[in-house]
């Protein structure tokens, strides 16, 4: 009788062997990178918005602070898009014949809004609130980037669950002074730049418990802080500025903060 | 033929070993050829027999039920079944208990058996283990489509994700997807180790190139050497090993749904070892429900015997006993415990709006078969053990409906009593899995052999060693 497999099938049969477990790893490391891709989280895309609002020319060019716009970023859980009033401002008298800011007119004409594309679209069951980060000494750069470098807007994070609690259960490595929440250039106390914070003994729940400022090293030593005589410490490293502040702030355990009712409600 | 002749009469029967007077396993007068013959020619035929394709059509036909009620149910949501508060499980649990109890006699005969070095499980294994296999898919079938959304059933995986979360590992319901994944996986390894060497048969009986080519490859070069059956043998203990304890966790996990729950009637300790006698008695019962008719339709009059009939009921006697004794001491407990809920959770069984199921299940289950099973006459007979094979089932089905639904519909609160009432998609779905398990259990009828020749030849009487006899070298060993 024949053979029913020529000698051939063997090397086929050993392959078929090693690429079934390659393709098992393969789909495995695949399916953890895709979730993960930016094709999911659309991080670092633009999109096309009504008007090419630039925050790179807003803040970086003319020196705007975020909350020249986003007005109740402290004290509501959404920090709100600027009406077309706040546009009108300037641009009552700026470049009041720009074809680029035609959507902005007629909706200050007709009263309509203006349709701005979210880019930080967390899904509805998520219920994030912007004012408690912002009070408890997150900086708008922790999680939305270098904004003032963003001609267009973009998502620099994931905003994925993980991202969150990563910062839940570890928030010291993000926590900053509240006088430099709006400071996008914020890099952390270093060496050169240590910062220097005392208790101002006004205690409650938010950060306005303690005083920091940033020393140059060139600069004054004397720092002049607002003190009811507490201690002043200086920090050169972030994980000690982190720890600190995680008490002065009165920031909760990271079991408390990845419980679930924190974010869904 | 078998069935027919005086029970003792060993001049008479040729089936009644003379030395034994008990039936025999393989009837004699079988070798090697004999045996393979009989089985091979099954799936190897030409004419495939008519009656396969009817009864393909008619389990397709009902299996579109499980496809229409499915679709159904994805698109408008689990409100179209009965389930409602207080009863929020009702036939999808019921029908996925009742099939996973089904598949646990296969692992049974398979793994137990083997254990014991039973050998007359080896005529019923291969289709039994077909049936766990089979009675598994419809199973699995059910807990991925009684939760609400379904697409989101994959996060019951411990898979690291985006979210950071991981499954609630103290949940039962957690448990039953790990147990019925490796229930399911180690079924069908240890069901498709054991058809290998089936498979070098069936390369070599071949004669369509097609076939030769789909039974090589699933023999995997299968050359039946020494040194392979001796690693087939270590592998075929080491799989039944495992599947014993498995076979027995898993439906210990499936009560654990209930027991671990405070509601009367639910939280029993009792549960584990008295649902997995409940799977083994309608496993069998299911077992017996298709020998029965595959041995008449086939002519397997001769391998499968009435010793393996009168066998399987005396397990079913057992393991009906166990169920029996369970029921008595569920009886007992609710008095005993002096717990008002208790009482009065087992008196609504009986006697409340729905205590013709429990009456039901008491008739099917424990007065039927636990009569009639002592006799040995009625063990033997054909027409009786099909028809208490499917009353057992019936009353099977019933004992988590019982379980399930009078536990629920009446608990603790007054204000919370409710009702339930199956929908026609509860019913659609169910008798659809029916349909399914049919077509499955016919495609393997056609396509796979259905009793394991290998073991069958293990068993002839040319296999056994004669000690010191002059032609102990030469004939084969039985090594299990």
């Amino acid at each position: 009788m024949a053979q029913v497999f020529d000698r051939s099938s063997n090397a086929l049969a050993r392959m078929s062997l090693v690429l079934t477990g390659l393709i098992v790893i393969a789909l495995g490391v695949g399916l953890d990178q895709l979730q993960r891709s930016p094709w999911v989280t659309r991080q670092g895309q633009r999109p096309d918005q009504p008007v090419p609002f630039s925050h790179k020319h807003h803040v970086e060019g003319l020196g705007l602070q975020c909350q020249y716009c986003h007005t109740s970023v402290e004290k509501s859980s959404y920090a709100g898009i600027p009406p077309t009033k706040t546009c009108i401002n300037c641009h009552a008298q700026i470049w009041t014949n720009a074809a680029l800011l035609e959507p902005v007119r007629h909706s200050w004409a007709t009263g309509e809004s203006i349709n701005w594309i979210k880019v930080h679209d967390l899904p509805d069951y998520v219920y994030f609130n912007h004012e408690i980060h912002v009070n408890k000494g997150i900086g708008c750069a922790s999680c939305h980037g270098r904004v003032d470098e963003m001609p267009l807007m973009y998502m620099q994070n994931t905003l994925q669950m993980e991202w969150c609690l990563n910062c839940h259960r570890n928030p010291g490595v993000n926590l900053r002074p509240t006088s430099e929440i709006y400071n996008m250039a914020w890099a952390g106390p270093s060496e050169e730049k240590p910062v220097a914070c005392t208790s101002t003994g006004k205690g409650g729940p938010t950060a306005q418990s303690v005083s920091c400022k940033v020393v140059d090293k060139g600069g004054p030593l004397n720092v002049s802080l607002e003190t009811t005589g507490g201690m002043t410490q200086t920090f050169t490293s972030q994980a000690d500025l982190g720890r600190f502040l995680t008490q002065q702030y009165h920031i909760r355990s990271a079991n408390e903060l990845s419980s679930c009712e924190v974010c869904h409600r | 033929m078998a069935t027919k002749g005086p029970l003792h009469d060993p001049v008479v029967d040729p089936m009644i070993d003379p030395r034994t007077g008990e039936y025999a396993v393989i009837a004699p007068g079988h070798n090697f050829k004999s045996v393979t013959t009989l089985i091979a020619d099954i799936v190897l035929t030409e004419n495939t027999p008519l009656g396969w394709f009817f009864g393909l059509m008619v389990g397709g036909g009902v299996a579109m039920g499980v496809v229409v009620g499915i679709t159904w149910l994805f698109l408008k949501g689990v409100g179209i079944w009965g389930v409602t508060m207080p009863g929020a499980w009702g036939f999808a649990i019921i029908n996925f208990v009742w099939w996973i109890g089904i598949g646990h006699a296969g692992t049974l005969i398979s793994a137990i058996l083997l254990l014991f070095k039973q050998t007359w499980r080896n005529s019923i294994n291969r289709f039994a283990e077909a049936m766990t296999i089979f009675a598994v898919v419809c199973a699995g079938t059910f807990p991925l489509i009684h939760v609400g959304r379904p697409w989101l059933a994959y996060w019951l995986m411990p898979y690291p994700n985006t979210m950071n979360v991981w499954p609630q590992f103290r949940s039962p319901l957690a448990w039953d997807v790990f147990a019925v994944s490796t229930y399911a996986t180690i079924s069908i390894v240890f069901w498709y180790i054991g058809m290998i060497p089936d498979f070098g048969t069936m390369r070599d009986r071949a004669v369509l190139p097609f076939a030769k080519y789909a039974y090589g490859i699933l023999s995997l070069g299968w050359r039946g050497s020494t040194r392979h059956w001796i690693r087939y043998e270590t592998a075929s203990l080491l799989l039944a090993g495992l599947s014993t304890p498995l076979v027995l966790s898993v439906h210990t996990v499936i009560s654990f749904d209930f027991a671990v729950a405070s509601l009367a009637g639910w939280h029993t300790t009792i549960f584990p070892p008295y649902f997995v006698a409940g799977a083994v008695y309608s496993g069998f019962a299911m077992v017996l429900t298709l020998a029965i008719p595959l041995r008449k339709i086939y002519h397997l009059e001769d391998v499968v015997t009435l010793r393996h009939l009168d066998n399987m009921a005396k397990v079913m006697l057992a393991t009906g006993s166990i169920v029996g004794y369970g029921y008595a001491m569920e009886v007992f407990m609710s008095w005993f415990s002096a717990s008002h809920w208790e009482f009065f959770m087992m008196w609504n069984r009986m006697f409340g709006p729905m205590g013709w199921g429990y009456w039901m299940l008491i008739l099917t289950n424990i007065a039927i078969p636990l009569t009639t099973l002592w006799s040995r006459k009625l063990r033997v007979n054909v027409t009786f053990l099909f028809i208490l094979s499917l009353i057992v089932n019936t009353g099977m089905w019933f004992e988590r409906f019982v379980i399930v639904v009078t536990s629920l519909y009446r608990d603790y609160l007054p204000s919370s009593w409710g009702t339930y009432r199956a929908t026609k998609w509860d019913y659609m779905i169910y008798i659809g899995t029916m349909g399914l398990f049919t077509v499955l259990f016919f495609c393997f009828v056609r396509f796979l052999p259905m009793i394991p020749m290998s073991e069958l030849r293990m068993m002839l009487p040319q296999t056994k060693v004669k000690r010191g006899g002059s032609d102990a070298e030469t004939v084969v060993e039985e090594t299990a």
